[in-house]
């Protein structure tokens, strides 16, 4: 399935543009005073920047990926771990209070959307569904573990930030049960790749196995 | 056994070769594992009798071993049925169901390890606070242990279902289409799903919901463990606990009576079609399965009130519309069908009318003011002993008969007809002696029980010796007929 150029202009467009409007003072301001502001609107904006951009690259990329990104293992695993990282109470903590960090953070969060972008499509329904299953779940963790902490996990937020940020936690995972049920449920039929299909689909054409 | 091999190799739709030796061997290891638990649950009676001495912290362990062992073949076997029968109308990648086996027996070996190493007793409930504090019967590491166990027990079920799912998707375009919803709502569906299709949909969308709240709290759990100052409200452990809990055990029911709608059409000469009641009845389960749970928590006075109501209301209502349409289409369907009866039609049909009979006494429990009396006492098990052990068990039995039937009429001779009646006088006896226990306000779940209840301690004792005796037969028979087939 080839996209227009015009389509691939659009999100790239897109994707730059919601990060430049992260970056201006007044809304990094606005969005890192409070921990909800921060981690459940900065952050997964970051992330969906870098998932327009990637999308928008996609077809440039598409020989690098072919054999960098089997089935988007690689792609999966880089973007793990840049959400393991950030997951961490203290990491949050210190992109307020260092620079390098808020740095990383700007990079390294629109890398893994786009990491993400250029994964799913390449991937076995099997291996989606069960990432998504779980990101789900540890969605629910986090809403908990943040909601139960005894104490204040970070240095610049207010307790009452992370009993905020656990319900919203909870409202994430509760929206994207739902978004990802609606799919299965109603979602037009598509061509998946199986292991089999997909990597003969992949050795035939560059650019073929997409869903 | 001539040919025996001829039958149990059917082609499928696909003529794909859906991973059959892997659903032999788990219907295999799951009949052998149903054997030893229920010496154990033998020995459990016998220990309530006062007829086996067995220190409490031993029954205790035991109890958890029988009932984690139990969901999990409960499980397993549901599973093999559906994804056999699923592979005759969709094209599944046999390679997941060897994963989901592999995660599954590392789970269950993980299970057995907490329990008889770690001496893990928390019931497979695992309800929070218990298995944080055991006062000292168990170390943190084994409950830690037993849930890792429990996790990729549910991994392997979670993989089981994406991929049955995945492959439906790709026949019938989307989950609605193969629940019969353009059926349901409009009265006609072009290439409308066939009961096996409509039912593991159904079972995909509510056990996947049951398995990710499932995965939750079991992380929640094991974080709670080591990180204790991390508290857990108790009531919402035990909502999503019992949410988790009811929604799988009732799956395996919902998964081996596919059995029924593939094979008894085979002996009727009438196909099982999907039709709208078919349809709303298993639509209208999908939803009621996820919104019953409630019914597990009527004695806590903190849950609610509307919460408890739908929990009694649609209990009522629960249990109604697939056993309804399942028991009384099966019926229309047996009428002067002149069905000719044999090991595998006896077994279905009796899986039909266990798990219909089986449900009674749970909605009966499920009446707020019965369950003011018979909450927590062995009238539970009772219901469960019987729907699982005359409904579920017997419905893999039977499908383990039809694998491995002959090409020719055999009808029900001696070994086969004395095992199966063993079976069900034996299974119907463990049921009805625990239902009596909890018409006596006999408590669940204890130990040592005081002389004025050994009576039906031992009667229970008695069936499940001869239920035992039944299972042996019916499994003995299986694995011959397959290591012939083997031989062949
Ligand atoms: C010979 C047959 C069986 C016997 C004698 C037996 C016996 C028992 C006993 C004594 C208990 C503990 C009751 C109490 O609370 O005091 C129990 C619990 C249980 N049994 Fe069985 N059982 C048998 C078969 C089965 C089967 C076939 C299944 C499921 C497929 C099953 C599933 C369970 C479960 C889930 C529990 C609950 C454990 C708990 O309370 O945590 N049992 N059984
Ligand atoms: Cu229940």
């Amino acid at each position: 399935m080839k996209k227009s150029g015009a389509t691939a202009g659009f999100q790239a467009a897109a994707g730059a543009g919601v990060i430049v409007a992260l970056m201006l003072p007044f809304s990094r301001g606005r969005l890192e005073a409070t921990l909800v502001g921060h981690v459940l609107v900065q952050m997964p904006l970051l992330v969906l920047a870098g998932w327009l951009l990637g999308s928008a690259l996609a077809e440039k990329l598409e020989r690098v990926m072919e054999q960098w990104n089997r089935f988007g293992v690689a792609g999966f695993t880089f973007a793990i771990f840049v959400m393991l990282f950030w997951m961490v109470p203290r990491s949050v903590d210190t992109a307020i209070a260092h620079t390098g960090y808020e740095i990383f953070k700007f990079a390294g969060l629109p890398c893994a959307g786009a990491a993400l972008a250029l994964s799913f499509p390449r991937t076995i329904p099997l291996l989606a569904g069960a990432l998504k299953a779980h990101f789900v779940s540890m969605l629910a963790v986090l809403a908990w573990l943040y909601t139960a902490a005894p104490v204040r996990l970070c240095n610049s937020y207010l307790a009452s930030d992370q009993k905020m940020l656990g319900a919203g936690t909870a409202l994430f995972a509760c929206a994207f049960a739902i978004y990802w049920a609606l799919g299965p449920l109603f979602g037009l039929p598509k061509p998946q790749p199986t292991i089999a299909s997909g990597a003969a689909a992949a050795r035939e054409a560059p650019g073929g196995a997409r869903i | 056994m001539a040919n025996v091999s001829a039958l149990v190799d059917r082609s499928t739709a696909v003529g794909a070769k859906p991973a059959l030796t892997a659903v032999k061997l788990s219907m295999g290891l799951g009949g052998l594992a149903l054997v030893l638990l229920m010496l154990l649950g033998l020995c459990m009676r016998l220990a309530q009798g006062g007829l086996l001495s067995m220190e409490p912290e031993l029954f205790y362990e035991i109890m958890t071993a029988h009932g984690a062992g139990m969901v999990g073949i409960a499980a397993l076997t549901g599973a093999g049925i559906m994804w056999f029968f699923l592979a005759r109308h969709v094209q599944l990648t046999a390679a997941v169901y060897w994963l989901m086996l592999c995660c599954f027996l590392l789970g269950v070996a993980l299970v057995l390890g907490a329990i008889f190493v770690g001496r893990f007793a928390g019931a497979w409930t695992f309800l929070y606070p218990l298995p944080a504090h055991s006062g000292g019967v168990w170390e943190t590491g084994a409950a830690a242990v037993f849930l890792a166990g429990l996790l990729s027990i549910g991994t392997a079920f979670l993989l089981f279902y994406l991929e049955t799912g995945r492959a439906i998707i790709a026949r019938y375009g989307n989950l609605s289409q193969a629940l019969a919803w353009p059926l349901l709502l409009r009265g006609s569906q072009d290439d409308a799903p066939p009961p096996a299709v409509v039912a593991s949909a159904a079972v995909i969308v509510f056990n996947g919901i049951g398995i990710v709240v499932g995965a939750a709290v079991l992380a929640i759990s094991l974080i709670n463990l080591y990180a204790p100052s991390f508290t857990i409200d108790p009531l919402l452990a035990k909502n999503m606990i019992y949410f988790f809990g009811h929604v799988f055990i009732n799956a395996t029911i919902y998964m081996a009576v596919i059995a029924v709608y593939e094979i008894i059409p085979e002996y009727t000469g009438r196909p099982w079609k999907t039709s709208r009641t078919f349809a709303a009845a298993w639509s209208a389960i999908m939803l009621m399965v996820l919104a019953v749970y409630p019914h597990h928590l009527l004695q806590d006075t903190v849950m609610p009130g509307w919460a408890l109501a739908i929990g009694q209301v649609v209990s009522y209502a629960a249990g109604l519309p697939v056993i309804v349409v399942t028991a009384f289409s099966l019926l229309v369907y047996l009428t002067r069908s002149g069905m000719r009866w044999d090991l595998a039609s006896a077994l279905l049909v009796t899986g039909v009318f266990g798990w219909t009979a089986g449900v009674m006494p749970a909605i009966v429990d499920a009446v707020i003011v019965v369950n003011r009396v018979m909450h927590n006492t062995l009238w539970v098990p009772g219901h469960f002993h019987f729907y699982l052990l005359i409904g579920e068990m017997a419905m893999a039995f039977g499908f383990m008969a039809w694998l491995t039937r002959a090409d020719v009429p055999e009808g029900l001779p001696g070994a086969s007809y004395w095992g199966f009646l063993a079976y069900l006088i034996g299974g119907t006896g463990v049921a009805v002696t625990f239902l009596i226990g909890g018409a006596m306000s006999v408590p669940r779940r204890w130990a040592v029980h005081v002389p004025e209840w050994f009576m039906q301690d031992r009667a229970a004792a008695f069936f499940a010796l001869i239920s035992i005796i039944g299972t042996i037969v019916l499994l003995g028979r299986y694995l011959a007929r397959l290591a012939a087939a083997a031989k062949a």
